[in-house]
Order: structure tokens, then sequence, then C-alpha cells
């Protein structure tokens, strides 16, 4: 990069919408949700209204320059001009929450004392107007001395506005940087928010109470049985509809995967050719694609909720229970980011100032059942539990679904108690976490977040899941059969073979050597064993699949099977996140050995409990 | 109509590259120090850029 690049950094307190921001001046699409540590790692993007090559730099949320946690100190590193490799930030935008600005004044007054120019973006205007909060921007400006700009960074509002102060900004020098006192005792404290009462004294004025249906709400959500009810409500719904709604969607598109097989088997000549696209390609690829609609259906929900500021309530809810565990309702959000990937869940780990507890965190975010699982539990629930209605009002398949989840948090919450045990902390880091006010979720986000998640999916089966499956069906295929073979000719092949020696290690969980063939392939990426299953038992389709197994394995062994994808790391993306977070072979070692042998241990005992039990 | 040799070429390319491509992504995978998010494609903090 050029010299004369200039850099812009984007700062405020977490969740007063930096990134949403960040995307509107940069083009970018960097995730953004209704909570605090979204963004736990400085993002990147170029500005290109301004004279000169300019970047901008999103960073992760702060309350103030004097932190704790990781990803609050990439904040301060990055500022101070600590950072290795980094150089320091030529102008700031400071970003506030027009509905909190007592709160993120405080930081605009240390990010002030700095020296470089700034300008500061009064965000979710529109919010504060609703509120009552009334807000003279010039008078503000002229007490700041520094440029003013009122925003709704979601819908684009004020942009353009801001762009242009940040033109005028490239030209202005720095100033002389002042020393940033730690305000350590209670007075310091009280008189810097002192200072901000006199800035904001005559041109703010704020009602004296907020919204009574929030307060209404709140009463209810955070209740300590009213909202685990609700809680357990919400995430049964979940699954129920994963189900239930996706059903049409899912059998529309097993149909036309399976037209377009037998189109293609009439069209093309027998031979390898007609193997190769039918029995690999489509039957690898059609089997996976299959379950985009609850793919789509679950995170519609999780998009729902990130949006519309229920997530930090949850967190609070269940603080009391998960320091049972010995964990604390600041591992929530990463846990839960895990229900959609670990990668992600991992990552936001950063927000957590006990390293203690963050690694815990870390090493039991994999337990949380990520959507690449969704399509094996999918495949094996279709196939060997009833449609059964429970009660006049559940679906059996989707308590089995349910149920699994509840596994994995169940695991999770007990192999935290353990590591807990074993790791004591004198340490005490009380919750203290900013409730968001509610918001309806806005539905360009919303559906821009489902369309996101929709392509990645289709990309996935794409790109790693068809080059699977093509060597995959290479291995099932090739070397053929001897001329008077009896057996089935994948017997004969590469991937009969590897199989059946690894099926003794298998052997004590009923594991036949097709269902070990598809554990290999599901390390790159857990849905592949659905479409390596396709390859090995040569049938396209879901209905078809799930019929197969059914005549194939027994309900013991299908459930065994599901007990070992609760826990097995079988995701090698997770693996090289955990070592880059922890930054240790050795935890990364105990961390992939645990999990198989709780798989190992965890499959071994449902497929004898489902054996004394029938 | 393609002949059972051009029908084992078109396969064996395509098994040549989907090996190639599987081995080009997780080694280029295990060789990033600071990817954003591992790419595996599972979670939406992806970022474009204009």
């Amino acid at each position: 990069m050029s010299d004369s690049t200039l850099r812009f950094a984007l700062v405020g307190n977490p969740n007063c919408g930096k990134t949403a921001l960040f995307n509107s001046l940069t083009g970018a699409r960097a995730k953004v949700a209704n909570y605090a540590g979204v963004t736990v790692e400085k993002r990147i993007g170029r500005l290109t209204q301004l004279d000169r090559p300019a970047e901008l730099i999103d960073l992760p949320g702060t309350y103030s320059l004097y932190v704790a946690s990781p990803d609050e100190q990439v904040a301060r590193r990055v500022l101070l001009g600590e950072m290795e490799n980094e150089v320091r930030p030529d102008a700031l935008i400071a970003v506030v929450d027009s509905t909190n600005l007592k709160l993120g004044l405080r930081l605009v007054l240390e990010l002030k004392a700095l020296g470089l120019p700034m300008i500061l973006a009064l965000n979710l205007a529109d919010s504060a107007e609703r509120r009552g909060i009334r807000i003279n921007v010039e008078e503000l400006s002229r007490r700041l001395d520094m440029p003013v700009v009122e925003t709704v960074a979601v819908r684009q509002s004020g942009v353009a506005a801001l762009n242009a102060a940040i033109r005028q900004a490239q030209h202005q020098p720095q100033r002389q940087a002042t020393r940033i006192e730690l305000p350590q005792r209670q007075e310091q404290v009280e008189a810097l928010y002192a200072r901000i009462d006199t800035l904001l004294c005559g041109c703010v004025s704020v009602p004296d109470h907020p919204p009574r249906w929030q307060e209404t709400l709140d009463a209810l959500v955070m209740h300590p049985v009213i909202g685990l009810i609700l809680l357990a409500t919400i995430l049964l719904l979940i699954f129920q509809a994963v189900f239930a709604w996706a059903s049409p969607v899912v059998d529309a598109i097993d149909g036309s995967v399976q037209w377009l097989s037998t189109t293609l088997t009439h069209l093309l000549p027998a031979g390898i050719l007609q193997d190769f696209i039918v029995n690999g390609v489509l039957a690898g690829c059609g089997s996976v694609l299959v379950f985009l609609p609850q793919i789509v259906i679950l995170f519609a929900f999780i998009l729902a909720l990130e949006d519309s500021g229920y997530l930090p309530r949850a967190a609070f809810l269940l603080d009391r229970l998960m320091r049972g565990v010995g964990l604390s309702g600041r591992s929530f959000i990463p846990l839960l980011s895990s229900f959609a990937c670990a990668v992600p869940g991992i990552m936001a780990t950063r927000s957590i100032a006990d390293p203690k507890e963050r690694l815990i965190t870390i090493m039991v975010a994999p337990l949380m059942t990520c959507s690449a699982r969704l399509p094996v539990y999918a495949l094996v629930i279709a196939a060997f539990i009833p449609k059964h209605t429970v009660l006049g009002l559940f679906n059996l398949q989707g308590l089995t679904l349910f149920a699994l989840y509840v596994a994995g948090i169940l695991s999770a919450a007990l192999v935290a108690w353990i590591m807990r045990r074993q790791h004591t902390s004198d340490d005490h880091f009380p919750l203290l976490l900013e409730l968001p006010s509610y918001r309806w979720p806005n539905a360009y986000h919303f559906l821009l977040g489902l369309k996101e998640r929709a392509w990645i999916f289709i990309r996935r089966v794409g790109t790693v899941i068809l080059a699977l499956s093509i060597v995959l069906w290479f291995l099932a295929s090739f070397p053929y059969p001897p001329a008077a073979a009896s057996a089935p000719a994948i017997d004969y092949s590469f991937a009969g073979m590897l199989g059946k020696f690894i099926q003794p290690v298998f052997a004590p969980l009923g594991f036949n050597w097709q269902m070990c063939v598809a554990l290999i392939p599901a390390m790159a990426a857990r849905e592949v064993t659905v479409s390596a299953l396709a390859t090995v038992y040569a049938v396209g389709g879901e209905a078809a699949l799930g019929s197969t197994l059914a005549h194939s394995w027994p309900l013991p062994v299908a459930l065994a099977y599901l007990a070992w994808f609760v826990y097995a790391p079988q995701c090698l993306s997770t693996i090289a996140v955990v070592k880059r977070e922890t930054n240790s072979l050795k935890t990364t070692t105990a961390f992939i050995v645990y999990l198989f042998a709780l798989a190992y241990l965890g499959a071994l005992a449902t497929h004898a409990l489902a054996i004394a039990w029938s | 109509m393609l002949t059972h040799g051009i029908q084992n070429w078109i396969v064996a390319l395509c098994v040549i590259l989907a090996t190639a491509t599987l081995l080009r992504r997780y080694l280029k995978k295990s060789s990033a120090q600071n990817t954003e998010c591992g790419n595996c494609g599972g979670c939406s903090g992806k970022i474009g850029k204009r």
C-alpha cells in the first residue's frame, strides 16, 4: 500500500451501527446485528470518493480506550499506533448511538484527546426522534469543535452528508495530542460525566422515561420463569418450522433432481460418462441441495432474532444458569453464533475478558449444532423417525431435531462444568452488557442476509461438495470388479477397500463400511456425508436415499450415527480457527482428541442403549 | 455420439480438476494466517468490496 493512502477509522461503542456505516461508506457487506460484539476484528474497506486513495478501518466497539477484552484491545492498539505492521489512522469517524449520547460521548472525549481530525456521526437518528430526543446538531458541533452529522446507517440516510464531511476532513492537519488520563477514582469518573452533562446541557433534550412498551416487554422477556418458557418456545418453534414448513419445497427440489436424473439417464448413452454425471455429480450435489429450504428457514429465524434486540436479553436471562456450569452470559452470544457456524462463534469469544472462560467457550462452541449438521440430521430423521404428531401439537421429527440440539447444549454445559473445576479462578468478571432497544428487523438487511446464506450454501454445493462428490465417485467406481465377481462392484473399489480397512474401529458402534467411507470426506464439511452416502449407495435424491438407509441400517445404528455427529469435530475450518485463536498446538490437539473421544463414547452408549431398549 | 475413449478422457479430466481444486483449497487454507472467517461458508461475515 502506498504511503499517500489516507486512513480513516470508524470508532464507537458496541452496537451503535459502525459496521452498518462501514457497509454504506465502502459498499462492503459485513455482518451487522442488533447486539454488542458482532465485530471482533478490524476490517478494511476502500473509500473511493476522495482526492487521494483512502481506506476505512472498521474497529470492534469499545466503551473506552482503557479496556480488558481482546476485541476492545484491537481498537485501542490501532488508535494508539501500537498495532504491529499497522499504521496509525490519519482521521477518525466517531459513531455514537443517538439514543445513548452520554455513554458514547465519554469515548468521543477520549478520542478527541488523541489530536486526530474527527467527525462525529450521530447514528440511529430515527430511533432518537421516535423517542422524543431532540439534538441541536450545530450547537453540539460547535461545543465539540468537530463536524457532526446525523445518520441512519441501515437506511443509508445521512451518508451523503458524512461523505462530504470526510472529504473536508482529508485536508485537516493533525492537532497536538494530549495525554489521556485514566479515570481510576470514582471522583474522576464523575468529573468526566459532569463534563459530558455540561456539553449536552441546552443542546440535547431527552424525555424522562423510555417507551413503556419496551419496559413491559422486558419485564416478560427477562422474567426468570416466563422468560425461560418464552426462550424454550422460540427454540421449539424454530425446529418445528425447519421440518414442517420446508417439506413442500424440499419435495419439489427432490422431485426436480429425480426428474433430471431420469432424463439424463435416457439422454446419455450408457457408459462411464452417464454413470459419472448421474451417480457422481447429480446424486452427490442433488442430495445436499434439497436441504436448502431448511437452511433458509433456520437462518430466517436467526437473522430476525439478531436484528430484534432479543439476544442480549436472553444472555442476561441465562447468565445465572450459565454461571452454574462455570460460564456467564458473556459466553451466550459466541455460543449462539455457533448454531450458525462454530468459526464466527469461536471468533466472537474475543469479547470475553476472562481468558479461562474464553478458552472453555472455545472448547465447547463446536458442541452447538451448526447449520452444516442440519442436512445430516434431516436425512437420518426423515428416514427413521415417523411423522407422528405428539400431544396433538408437535411433530415427532421436529422434536427429535430439538432433542439433538438440546443434547449438544447439555453436553457443552457438562464439559464446561468439568473444565471449570479443573481451572478454578479467583477472578470475577460480572456480566455488563448493554441492552439495545427492540427493533423490527430491517427488511432489506433481513432479505440480504437470507440471500447471502442461500447463496453461500448453493456455492458450497457447487464447489467443495461437487469436487468431493467427483473424487468420491471415482474412489467408489475404480478399480472395476474382476470378471467373475459376485459382490456389488463398489466392494472392489478404492472406497470399499478404505471403508473395510477402517470399519473395525467403528464396529463397536455398529457402523458398516459404507458409513465409515462417508465419515472421511465429512472431515472437510459435515454435510458432505450426505452426498458421500448417496454415492456409496448409488442413489440420488433425499427420498430415495432415505429409503435405502432405512432398509440398510438398523435403528440403533442410525441413532449412533446421529450421536457421532453431535460431537465429532468434523470440520477442518473449525480446527484451523481454534489453532489461530488459542495459538497453541497443545490446546488444538486436546480439542480434537476430546471431541472425537466424546463422539465415539456418545455413539457407543447410544447404540448400546438403543439395543437394550428395543 | 461420444466414443468410449472421449468419455474416459472427459471423466478423467473432471476427476483431476476436482482433486486439484480440493488440494489447492486446503493447502491455501492451512497457510492462511489471517483469514476473516476460515472460509467455511457458515457465516455471513464476508466482505465484498465495490
